[in-house]
């Protein structure tokens, strides 16, 4: 068994099931009809305890459990403040004694000073942790300065309060968005395929020409290498900042092919990669304002 | 950019070590430790070519004495009954340790595994043996000069005659073939038949009138191929390889091998050795050498990727996919790094860049171009319509 590159019994018995209700939920909607809206209630992820995944005990999720559940997670773009309720749970006793969301907030670069990002905050029931192994272990109410309309799906809003991190804490947080990052590249890889096996021009699926197929093996690559980054990023502690940039920025990559796959329909709204996009642009910042 | 970093953190199956692997990577490192010939570190440079030839007949066979001769091979075939894991570590210590390459590379890696897949109880025990013991050096008759990419429209041909075939044909970039008693050779059989079913795979004695090879010079002036004529050779009903019409499926369980994590962890042990060249070559240039950093990151990713495809080898799906990214990623990662070595111009390690960049323009030619590797992981891994 190796113990740094495959889940856990944990991660994988979370990842399924949450992949089930994700599924259920959202399963054959296009994500524009979705990432507006509220396709799936806290209470489906919340009573059935997955909130707690990742709290410290007997049976914790490790970080490559997270990993798992956050790629599994990523593929479906629901608007729900799952990771960062896992996050802030895993790590605050006062986020752990709310039975409904938690999010954080973390600095952003390039805004006005003073101002933290937030994703989810201003969601029904969603409370701000303040300390994560580090500073005040207490949980604030919504105060949000200013919303951030830029991706539907994560709901990010500016804050006046910042979430303190300890190292660990930060980096487990780091590497479980880049992971969602990857999960949004896996799924647009995926829509792309199919849009190229079902797309015709010339009388024959795009997928066929060498052009489209070999960028659409390149983000195969890129998405390979990204989850590797992932693997990496576990088991480097004192190295993490490269691997999560690394499947960041491959993630992007992946979504901008994507776009170029779909042709003319790429660029539509209603075709909704760009939501694909938002997400994991916003995830860049937000890996950057976590610090790493 | 990182460049204190020493090597011995960065094997890459140590992650995932059981106690046995550790055990494994132990004895395997104690044994390079006092196997590798002292004469091969020292002065391979000043070695002549016979005595290079000598050195790496001889490692084989010392392979097969000290145990690691066909590492992921079944026991009951003569090999040690380990995995992937195991063939992947001893590769990784073996190229760390500067141990000679022997001959033996087609005949573990390629033709074992497809004759424990495909071959007869006659032909294992007949083959077998000498190609784990290093008395049998292998080459691999694939490529010919109107067969590269497009491998199925090869005319070389087995025309059936009485107890076997008599082979017409050319191979080209055929590795080993100077030095081969045998060739795992790809011909047409059957004219008649469609394409992929006309194909069948031989064992074929390279010892016999009409069979000759000889070298092709490449661009860096070295001499790592040839191209090899067969006139009317004979192969015996008994060294066919699988049923006739089959080849094409046998060829193709043999490229899976030669694009795989064996080969990707000797290459990624030869880059890293020309990286950490580089690294040494920028420290106190900063700000002209950019791009090394991300070249580091992209590295420790192969083996990152490695790793992956060793630890998922039981879900079939998962590993095929993580396997299929290897060639073409080290490829041209390794093409990168020369050319940007050679543009660096280190003035210690000149001749070094000249020679790697033009022998890395090969790389993502040989075992298949990286655009037919890309035709692969469309059709195969995403399902892309051909």
């Amino acid at each position: 068994m190796s113990v740094n590159i495959l889940a856990g019994e944990v991660g994988v018995v979370a990842a399924t099931a949450l992949r089930e209700l994700a599924a259920r939920a959202v399963g054959v909607l296009p994500v524009a009809e979705y990432a507006d809206g509220a396709p799936l209630p806290w209470s489906v992820v919340g009573d059935g305890g997955w909130d707690l995944v990742g709290v410290p005990g007997d049976g914790a999720a490790s970080l490559r459990d997270l990993v798992e559940i956050a790629q599994t997670w990523g593929e479906f773009c629901v608007p729900l403040p799952l990771l960062p309720t896992i996050l802030a749970k895993r790590w605050s006793a006062a986020a752990r004694e709310r039975t409904g969301p938690v999010t954080v907030s973390v600095a952003a670069p390039g805004r006005p000073p003073g101002r933290f990002l937030a994703p989810y905050l201003g969601e029904p029931e969603v409370v701000l942790a303040l300390g994560l192994g580090a500073g005040e272990d207490r949980v604030a109410p919504p105060a949000v300065a200013a919303r951030d309309g830029f991706a539907p799906t994560l709901r990010l809003a500016e804050t006046d309060l910042r979430s303190a991190f300890s190292a660990e804490a930060a980096r487990e947080q780091a590497v479980v968005w880049a992971a969602e990052a990857v999960g949004c590249a896996r799924r647009t890889l995926r829509d792309s395929v199919g849009y190229a096996r079902d797309r015709h021009q010339f009388d024959r699926p795009i997928g066929s020409f060498q052009a489209v197929k070999h960028r659409l093996a390149r983000a195969h690559e890129q998405v390979e290498l990204a989850e590797s980054a992932l693997l990496w990023a576990v088991a480097a502690p004192a190295d993490t900042a490269r691997p999560v940039r690394f499947a960041v920025d491959s993630s992007i990559g992946v979504l901008q092919t994507a776009i170029q796959v779909h042709g003319g329909m790429g660029f539509t709204w209603e075709m909704g990669i760009h939501f694909f996009l938002r997400h994991v642009l916003t995830l860049r910042e937000l890996v950057r304002g976590v610090g790493l | 950019m990182r460049t204190e970093q020493g090597r011995g953190d960065r094997a890459v199956t140590t992650t995932a070590a059981t106690g046995a692997a550790d055990a494994f990577r132990l004895r395997a490192e104690q044994w390079l430790g006092r196997s590798v010939p002292e004469r091969w570190k020292a002065e391979r440079g000043a070695l002549s070519e016979a005595e290079i030839d000598e050195i790496r007949l001889e490692w084989d066979r010392r392979l097969f004495r000290g145990g690691f001769a066909g590492i992921s091979l079944p026991a009951e075939y003569g090999g040690q009954g380990l995995g992937l894991r195991e063939e992947v570590a001893f590769h990784e210590l073996a190229a760390r340790a500067h141990a000679p390459e022997g001959f033996g590379r087609i005949g573990k890696i390629l033709v074992a595994p497809a004759l424990i897949a495909d071959g007869t109880q006659a032909q294992r025990a007949r083959y077998l043996p000498p190609i784990l013991r290093g008395d049998h050096v292998w080459c691999q008759g694939f490529s010919e000069p109107g067969a590269g990419s497009d491998l199925a429209s090869v005319s070389t041909v087995a025309r059936a005659v009485p107890g076997g075939y008599l082979v017409r044909g050319q191979k080209v970039w055929t590795s080993f073939a100077d030095k081969a008693r045998k060739c795992l050779l790809l011909a047409k059989s059957d004219p008649e038949a469609p394409r992929y079913r006309n194909l069948t795979m031989f064992l074929v004695d390279m010892d016999q009138p009409g069979v000759t090879a000889s070298p092709i010079r490449q661009i860096s002036g070295a001499s790592h191929f040839s191209e090899v004529f067969f006139e009317n050779a004979f192969v015996a009903e008994e060294d066919r390889l699988g049923p006739e019409g089959e080849g094409w499926r046998v060829a193709m369980g043999v490229l899976n091998h030669e694009r795989g994590a064996v080969e990707g962890v000797t290459r990624y042990v030869e880059m890293r050795g020309d990286l950490d060249r580089l690294i040494a070559c920028c420290a106190g240039r900063a700000g002209t050498c950019s791009p090394v950093a991300d070249f580091d990151t992209r590295l420790e990713l192969v083996r990152w990727q490695i790793s992956k495809t060793v630890a998922y080898q039981e879900d079939q799906a998962r590993s095929a996919a993580a396997a299929s990214v290897l060639k073409v990623t080290w490829s041209e990662l390794w093409q990168e790094i020369a050319e940007y070595g050679l543009g660096a111009a280190c003035p210690d390690h000149h001749a070094h860049w000249r020679n790697q960049y033009l022998e890395t323009r090969a790389t993502s030619i040989y075992s298949g171009s990286n655009e037919i590797q890309r035709n692969v992981i469309g059709d195969r891994i995403l399902g892309l319509p051909r």
